[in-house]
């Protein structure tokens, strides 16, 4: 996947509307927080219809849990309701602001619950061979699940962004309130730890991609 | 120094800059990926570093991704929750917005408030009624203490008037 499309694909492997460009759809978004303010419920829906996907695929990465993603991303939406009448609208639009509550609250659900347990790898149950194929990708992509969940949590999130979200250096660092050269330093670490953690599965791809 | 300006960047540089940035060059910053496009056209070693990196970028790739499928649902859940939500109202909204409950409770208070003033009204009258029997009686029961006294009084408040007409002038 390209870096600057939306992180979310269908669960059918095609990809999610591609995420509009950064002037697109953004100027209008004052206006529609101020009818949100307003109690509008259109320009409400508009809004979520614009940046629920994106918000609710941040917390997806960040919790490994639809559900949990869910009601992070409707409390993120919530406060959207509660507040916009008090909210000042940048030239970026409300999505900043989105993400920036959405991030919060997952990392003070992840500190909340102490450190995450990652699940023990199960163990190998021999497979028909017509369903190997498959079953190596599904496992490919629970270690990689895995490997990010092992990360700390400010690494996981400046990966998602930046990785999956397509956002800048500065604009994650407008989102996690660090400098550039903090969130340089998580994601370095974030992809080091990762090429670690996912050694071989890398290794297989190299290699497939010499052939 | 390189013909651009820029100090010349190794091997080691490029590594540093994958790790951090992934392979995709159009979100490196800029410097870097002037610097080190020379590096990475002539050099077999920067190439297939760049292609392991890509690789390892598609690894991540396939990390579970939130199901789409259950976004509609998610957004009838969240339109449902907001219609219970109490918001905070700016004060301009909330002039905007509030305008005739506030004339209600305008019309209220006006109410309330005449109610009053014919009360007080009232009030002054029956006083004034009540003074006027006192001083008829006084009159009537007689003694010059109980004139002279009262002359007192209206003396005293004569005098208090043109304080009170001083103050006003």
């Amino acid at each position: 996947m390209s870096r600057g499309l939306v992180a979310a694909t269908r669960t059918d492997g095609s990809p999610a509307a591609p995420r509009p460009p950064a002037a697109e759809n953004r100027a209008d978004e004052a206006a529609l927080v101020a009818a949100v303010g307003n109690g509008d419920g259109r320009a409400f829906r508009l809004l979520m219809a614009r940046h629920l996907g994106s918000i609710v695929s941040v917390a997806r990465r960040m919790l490994r849990d639809d559900a949990e993603a869910e009601d992070m991303a409707q409390e993120a939406f919530l406060r959207l309701w509660r507040s916009s009448a008090t909210l000042e609208i940048g030239p970026a639009g409300i999505r900043p602001w989105l993400r920036r509550v959405v991030s919060n609250l997952c990392l003070d659900r992840v500190r909340g619950q102490g450190r995450v347990t990652v699940v023990e790898e199960l163990p190998e149950v021999p497979e028909p061979a017509k369903q190997l194929a498959g079953l190596e990708s599904q496992d490919t992509q629970r270690r990689v699940e895995l490997a990010m969940q092992r990360l700390p949590e400010r690494q996981r999130l400046a990966l998602t962004l930046f990785h999956f979200e397509g956002l800048s250096q500065i604009e994650i660092g407008q989102v996690m309130g660090v400098s550039d050269e903090a969130v340089e330093s998580l994601l370095s670490r974030a992809r080091r730890q990762l090429k670690a953690d996912l050694k071989s599965e890398w290794e297989s791809l190299r290699n497939d991609s010499e052939l | 120094m390189s013909r651009n300006g820029l100090s010349p960047v190794g091997l080691d540089k490029l590594e540093a800059i994958l790790d951090t940035y992934g392979a995709d060059r159009t979100r490196w910053p800029a410097p870097m990926r002037l610097a080190l496009s020379s590096l990475i056209a002539g050099n077999p070693d920067a190439q297939k570093m760049l292609k392991d990196a890509e690789a390892f970028d598609r690894l991540l790739d396939s990390a579970p991704h939130y199901d789409m499928g259950r976004l509609d649902k998610l957004t009838e859940r969240i339109a449902s929750a907001v219609e219970r939500q109490p918001r905070l109202v700016s004060s301009k909204s909330a002039v905007a917005k509030s305008g005739s409950a506030r004339w209600t409770a305008m019309r209220r208070h006006h109410g309330i408030a005449a109610t009053a003033l014919a009360a007080s009204l009232v009030l002054g009258l029956f006083a004034g009624q009540l003074k006027v029997v006192n001083s008829t009686a006084d009159v009537l029961l007689g003694g010059d203490n109980a004139t002279a006294v009262s002359s007192r009084q209206l003396a005293l408040s004569d005098d208090t008037d043109s304080f009170l007409e001083e103050d006003m002038l």
